[in-house]
This record gives structure tokens, sequence and C-alpha cells, in this order.
């Protein structure tokens, strides 16, 4: 399938061939600004001011979290500013520590003062806190749980920090959503406030994905109080959210989630940007899974950005954030034999990915998606990942045949029921 | 020389198409200290001068002018040693009264002594010609250095001259001098004086009682002895394809700057602030430009501050198009504060002219609408002085009756003072 083109000003679909954008008038093949000049005026980068605006026209230049790429150990975090707001207030951090990776992604609430600040702020407490939490020793998943419950209040702290007061005078209290996700071995804990959102996507099983964490908003309020999702999520307050960090946020105990990754898959931290478009764990799978099953294969780093990307030709109307990270199956046993890896022949459509040596079964034997190497986690033993699918079974086309550990059900080890949002306390 | 600091309030979120960009920047000076306290003048290294020139005209006889001698030795009496000054008695022509050689005195014990006694001749008799009096001081004090401020006490009417001589002395002495009007008693025009104030960056007031004049004298002296920096400009630099659309100063009263820009070049003008002392001043500038598309940004205005030729403190005015209407449908208060202000103020002007031509339908609505403006952003002076003009019915909803009978010293009052702001409560 051709992808849909987009007019890179205000992201309304065009046909190929356009001259100009019907919807805005931008001409849509102008010749890329030349580098170091204003891309809207053309105007010289020496007559760009201190401030970043140009000299001439006041067209914003580039700021540097426009656009920002992470790799950290096998995780990958890629941001944008994407194609209908001025800055990116979104912000993600990743820490790969001695047998535990962290992931987090916060999303800074556009109608309040320096929202910008508030989730660069609340992601670099965040993880701060879990990694002094979790450093020096073997970490369980109980002390990732508890980590998670105090990097929220780490976090929340560190927005009360942010000034109160922007230029634009906003009277609201600096405010952020989070969502995080700690990865000892193939245990997923994850927390969230607001409606940033952690996601597991199974690699073999097609119904295996999920989303593991629940947003705080108005249309989840509804449906806890028995509303369907489908009017829930029809409701023009659907996306306000009910919680988040902030000086006025409403008082509530950070909820944590323990999943298992018990196959192989990926781990997606992302904010609404990317979940607007791409709602349901079937279609942020089939969207990971296109490129991950392609000739070349691709790093995760390629597939968080294609996901950013994808974000972008849909519409890209908000700030985009994916943080992302393969998860390789561990030594789950597997109930149906599978045939030893030696006799099967290796599928010609599915040549060998390419993974990093050392941290991933041989090629032949990796019938799951490529780029899906096990975290560095304490206990990546790359034999015993080799079992796990048929390796007649390309990965993402039959991957529901393969014989892989289904997700447990959630539990929630440290549910505390949080009260009810009330109408007066909550966020567009 | 004082620290300036800039603050912009603004809503800087556009709807889609939108190009109008409202901001309001609060200028304040501190640790200017002031005008030296030996009077050896501003940090810019010039001295300070102050003149005080007196209606002398035959209409000023009797009480006003004894009041008139009065308030000028207590202004004299709070110029500060080192200070250049004179004092000038205008009627159909002006003259020098002190120093008595004409030009400047430089003020001490004994100047200050031998002034007050000049004072006590000045004597009314003649026309009044607003104009040549302007003239004079322009020619005494265009080459001396430093902060140069004028007091100028009239009665009556510029009726010896014609208005373009009093204009074109209004322009001869723009850059040159502020001038503070005051009106004392009745007789003299309100739109005359705030021409003079206006176009000399100064303030303009009515004292209708003579006897009031001598405090108002010392307090503006002293006010005047405050100021340290001269010559300080608002230098506007707006986009390529933007127009401003107006810069006034709000705030402590309004004054109309957009006319008084001096070109730098396409995209930058100074406009003249006049002196500062350790003070706060409110500016609200409106700025059209080519709008963006939505998630664009632009530096809509760069508003700095110049103090001899150097940048001493500035502002950003940004405009971001977005399709959230919960951002660009928000308004900033300091902006609709001072947008109802300047409606106050020419509902005000409106409804005492109507009154003047005997529109009473109109003068009502206009001063009703008054009433109301002054009641929700709380100017209580303003709401007091429309008070003894209309009955208040409902300030709520601006009902108001016109009163049978007004005092003439209540109607130029509230002329006078309709320009006067009230900051937005914090």
């Amino acid at each position: 399938m051709t992808p849909a083109l987009v007019c890179p000003s205000c992201g309304d679909p065009v046909a190929e061939g356009d001259e100009f954008c019907e919807t805005c008038g931008t001409r849509l093949h102008a010749p890329p600004p030349e580098e170091g000049t204003c891309p809207k005026c053309g105007a010289r980068a020496d007559q760009a001011d201190p401030d970043g605006y140009c000299g001439r026209c006041g067209y914003r230049l580039a700021r540097p979290n426009d656009h920002v790429e992470v790799e950290a150990g096998t995780m990958a975090l890629v941001t944008d500013k994407g194609l209908r707001h001025h800055r990116n207030e979104d912000a993600g951090v990743l820490r790969a520590g001695t047998g535990f990776s962290v992931l987090v992604v916060c999303d800074g609430v556009s109608t309040t003062a320096n929202p910008d600040q508030a989730s660069e702020a609340a992601a670099g407490a965040f993880a701060d806190l879990v990694e002094a939490s979790l450093s020096g020793h073997d970490p369980s998943p109980e002390d990732a749980a508890a980590a998670l419950v105090e990097a929220v209040a780490a976090a929340q702290k560190a927005v009360l920090g942010v000034p109160q007061e922007e230029p634009g005078g906003y009277p609201q209290a600096p405010s952020s959503t989070l969502a995080a996700a700690v990865i000892i071995g193939e245990e997923m804990v994850t927390t969230n406030v607001g409606d940033s959102r952690a996601y597991w996507i199974d690699a073999t099983d097609a119904g295996g994905s999920r989303q593991l964490s629940k947003d705080d908003s108005m249309a989840e309020a509804a449906i806890a109080a028995g509303e369907s999702p489908e009017t829930a999520y029809a409701r023009r307050d659907a996306h306000t959210i009910t919680h988040w960090l902030g000086a006025d946020a409403p008082e509530a105990t950070p909820r944590t989630q323990a999943s298992l990754a018990a196959g192989p898959g990926f781990l997606l931290v992302c904010s609404d940007g990317l979940w607007n478009y791409y709602e349901s764990p079937e279609s942020l799978r089939e969207l990971i899974l296109a490129g991950s099953a392609g000739v070349n294969g691709e790093t995760t780093l390629e597939t968080a950005r294609r996901l950013v990307e994808a974000a972008i030709a849909a519409g890209g109307h908000d700030n985009i954030t994916v943080a992302l990270t393969a998860l390789g199956p561990q030594a789950a046993p597997v109930p149906a034999p599978a045939p030893a890896p030696e006799e099967a022949p290796a599928p010609k459509e599915a040549p060998a990915p390419e993974v990093p040596p050392g941290e991933a079964p041989a090629p032949e034997e990796a019938p799951a998606p490529k780029g899906i190497p096990a975290p560095s986690g304490k206990e990546t033993l790359p034999g015993e990942a080799a079992v796990e699918a048929p390796p007649e079974t390309p990965a993402g086309v039959t991957a529901e045949a393969a014989a892989v550990q289904p997700i447990p059900e959630p539990s929630e080890p440290s549910t505390d029921p949080r009260p009810q949002p009330s109408e007066t306390e909550t966020k567009e | 020389m004082p620290d300036f600091h800039l603050e912009c309030f603004q809503n800087e979120y556009l709807a889609e198409g939108a190009r109008e960009v409202n901001a309001v920047v609060t200028i304040t000076a501190s640790g200017g200290g002031t005008a030296g306290t030996d009077g050896a003048g501003d940090a810019s290294g010039g001295g300070s001068v102050e003149v005080i020139v007196i209606d002398t005209s035959g209409s000023m006889g009797g009480a006003k002018i004894r009041a008139a001698r009065e308030a000028t030795g207590a202004a004299v009496a709070a110029i500060k040693d080192g200070v250049r000054f004179a004092v000038i008695s205008g009627d159909n022509t002006a003259h020098v009264l002190y120093p008595p050689n004409g030009g400047l005195a430089t003020a001490s014990t004994q100047t200050r002594f031998e002034a007050q006694r000049a004072t006590d001749r000045l004597q009314a008799s003649g026309g009044t010609a607003i104009g040549s009096w302007l003239s004079l001081i322009t020619s005494i004090v265009q080459s001396e250095p430093g902060i140069k401020h004028v007091i100028l006490l009239t009665d009556g009417k510029d009726e010896h001259e014609s208005p373009e001589t009093l204009q074109a002395a209004i322009e001869g002495a723009k850059g040159i001098f502020q001038c503070d009007c005051r009106g004392v008693g009745t007789d003299w025009v309100v739109s005359e004086l705030r021409k003079i104030a206006t176009g000399l960056l100064g303030t303009v007031d009515i004292v209708a009682d003579p006897a009031g004049l001598a405090a108002d004298f010392e307090a503006m002296m002293t006010q005047a002895m405050g100021k340290s920096l001269a010559d300080v400009n608002i230098r506007l630099w707006t986009p390529q394809g933007a127009s401003i659309s107006f810069v006034k100063q709000v705030a402590p009263d309004l004054l109309d700057l957009t006319d008084r820009r001096v070109t730098l070049n396409p995209l930058s003008g100074d406009y003249p602030t006049g002196a500062w002392g350790d003070e706060s001043r409110d500016y609200h500038f409106a700025v059209a430009v080519n709008p963006g598309n939505v998630g664009d940004e632009m530096l809509a205005a760069r508003v700095s501050l110049v103090v001899n030729g150097q940048v001493a403190g500035q502002a950003l005015v940004k405009a971001v198009w977005t399709d959230d209407t919960a951002l660009s449908t928000k308004i900033n208060r300091q902006v609709a504060h001072y947008t109802g202000q300047a409606e106050l103020a020419d509902a005000i002007a409106e409804g005492l002219e109507a009154r003047k031509q005997g529109d009473m339908e109109t003068a009502t609505t206009k001063l009703g609408r008054a009433v109301q403006l002054a009641a929700q952003s709380g100017n209580t002076d303003t709401a007091k002085l429309l008070a003894k003009v209309v009955d208040v019915e409902d300030p709520v909803t601006g009902k108001v009756r016109m009163k049978s009978k007004v005092d003439d010293a209540d109607e130029m009052t509230l002329d006078t003072r309709s320009t006067k702001t009230v900051r937005v409560a914090r």
C-alpha cells in the first residue's frame, strides 16, 4: 500500500503531483530550504536573532527538542513536535541499568504554563529516582513497583519546581502526564498518570498484544461507571484527563502494573500523539511488525522513528513520543514441541535478521521480528530463546500458530483504588 | 543608571488566519536613585533643567496670582542644588522673571531665595499666547544637557495667537523638554493643555481651587527631581510584513505614542518615553502580522528599552497559531484590562462632547458605558468623578441619568482625568 500523501504544513491529504495544498495553500514541492536559512522566508542564518527567531520574518527557527532520537542499550526513543504544535512539550528518558531498564514518556499539558519544562522535569526526576533505587542490587519486580511509586512522587515534586508563570501568562500550574516501564528480565512493571500509555506488543501472538496502562481520562471514568467503550470514547470530554502531575493535581497513589513478556515482542511507551492515530494494540502491532518483518530488518531506533513518522503522516496533530524496546523470549517452557532448529529449512522469504552479536539467538533460529534482542537484563541466555517458535513461522505472518506462552492476565500488585475523578479537576 | 525590567503579558495563541497580536509590557526601573543628591544631573552626564512658567494674563488677578506666587515659591524650594532653573512669566509674550539677566540660574540656597523674591513680583496683566512661552523655553534650554522639565500654569484659553502658532511651538519643543501642564480655575481649555502635555510627554491636570496649587507644584517638582534618566526610548522591532496598529502607554495614564515613531530601518523604530526615575509603566502594543500556519511560532515584536543608545532590557511578543480553541480563545487579563481602560477614556471624551453639543441621548449612553467600565475595572477615582456628572442607577449595567446641573469644575476634572488608568489587581 502506498502511504497517503499529506501536506507537510497542515496535515491534510494531498494528491501526488499537486503543486499546492488545497487546504492551506502551502507550496508542496518547494525546494528544500538551504542549510542555515530560514525555512519560512529564506533569510540567511546570520540574520537569525539570539533568541532563535528569524531576524527578517520572525519565524521560530528549529529548537533542539523539535526532534530527538536516543538509544540506550536495546531501547530507543524518538520524540517529535509533529505538524500542528509550535513546540515539543513531550519529553522522554531511557536508562539502561544493571539488571533493569527504564523507559519514561511525559506529555506536558498545553493549556498550562511551561508544559515543556514540566514534562522534561518530570521525566528526568522519575528516571533518576528509579535508577538510584534499583541500582547496586539485583532488583526484583516488587522492588521496581515500589520504585515506580516513589518515582511518581519525585516527578510530581520536580513539576512543582517549574516556574508557574510564563510570558503568555497562563495561570494554570505547569502540568504533565507520565507513563513509564521498568523491565527486569521478562518482567515489565508499568505505571501511568494521565493519558500517556504503555503497550505490550506480542510479536508472535496476534491476539497477545495489550495495553498495559490505563488512562486517567473522562472516557475511562465513564467506562468504569458502566458506559460502553464506544459511547465513552465518543464523549466530548473523552480525552480530558483526570489525573496529572502538577501543583493542582488531585491526590492519588499511583497504580502499578506487573506483566510478563512471555514471548518475543516490544514494550512501547508513548504519548497520545501516537495512540490518537493507532489506538488499538492490534493496529500498533501491525505498524511495528510491518517494518520488522521487512527484508532488511530494522533497529529498534528505526522502528521507533517509523512509528513517529506514521503518526505524522496520519496528521501529526500533537507532539509524538515513542519509547520502544524489543524483548526477547526468556526461557519459558514451550508446550508444543518444535522441530530441531537445524533440521528446519530457513524460510527463503525471511532472510537472517541483523541483530547485534551475543544478544540474540542465531538468525536461523529466530523467526521472531527483527531487532528484538533481549534487554540488557541479567538473564539473557541466547540459547534459551531459540525454541520459542517453530522455525517455519515467519515473524508477524503466521505468528498466531507459534506456540508461545500467552501473556498472563494482569495482576495489580500495588493497586490503590483512586478517588473517582471529579468534574472540576480535569484538564484538556 | 537604574535597572530596567520588562515583563510581557499576552495570549500568544492565535486562531488559524488571525493576525492581530496584542501584548502589554510592564517596564519597571529600579535602583536608579534620584537625580543625584547634588542635583548634578542624570547618569548620562548632563545636568538637569527645571523651568516654571506662570500665566500672568489679566484673568489671573486676585486669588489665582497669589496662589501662583505661593506655588512657584514652593516648587523653587524643592529644586535640588546644582539644577539649572528659571522662572518665566507668560502673557502675550514671555519673559524670564528669574534669573534677572535671562537664561538659567544654578540652584543654591542663594538663587532659590532670589527666585522666590522675584516670584513675588508676578503681576497679572495682558493676554495669553502659550506658544510664545514654549518657544522662549525651547530657545533657553535646547543646548542644555540632561533632563529638561517644565511646569506650565495657565487659567485661560490660548486666545492671543493662532492654533497653528501653538502647534508649531509644540512641534519645536518635542524632544527638547517635557512639560507638565496645570489649569487653574475653569476657564481654560482641556483639549489645549492636553495637546501640549501629550506632545511633550507630560501630564495635564486641573487645580480647580487655587488653594491647592502650592501642594501640587511641590509634588510635581519633587517627582521631577526623582527622575534620573533622560531620553529613554522604546525600540520596536516587528517582522517583515507586519504593521503596527498602535503603541500606547497605558499606565499610569494613557498616552498614544503610535505617531511618535522615529523610523530606524524598515523593521525597527523608536518611541520616546521621556525621563525615568524609579517607577513602573505599562505599554500596550498591537501589531498585525502575516498569519502563519497552525503550528508556526513567530516573533511578532521585540520590545527593547534603549537608554543612551544601549539596550537596557527587552521583552518578546510572540504569535503561535493553533487549532486548539482552548488556547486561542483565552483572553489575557492585562490586555483586556487596558483595552477596557482605553475604551473608558474614549467613552468619557465622547460622552462629554455629546453633552456639550446637547445630544443627551448619546451622552447618557457613552457616560453610562463609562460608569460600567470604571466599575468593572476597579477604577474608583474615575467612577467618583463620573458620579458628579451623571446620576448612577446601576453601575453593573451602566444605567445612568444625566444630572440637570453639573459644576464646571466637576466636568473639567472628569475630562482632564479621563486618561488616568488603574493597573490590573494581581
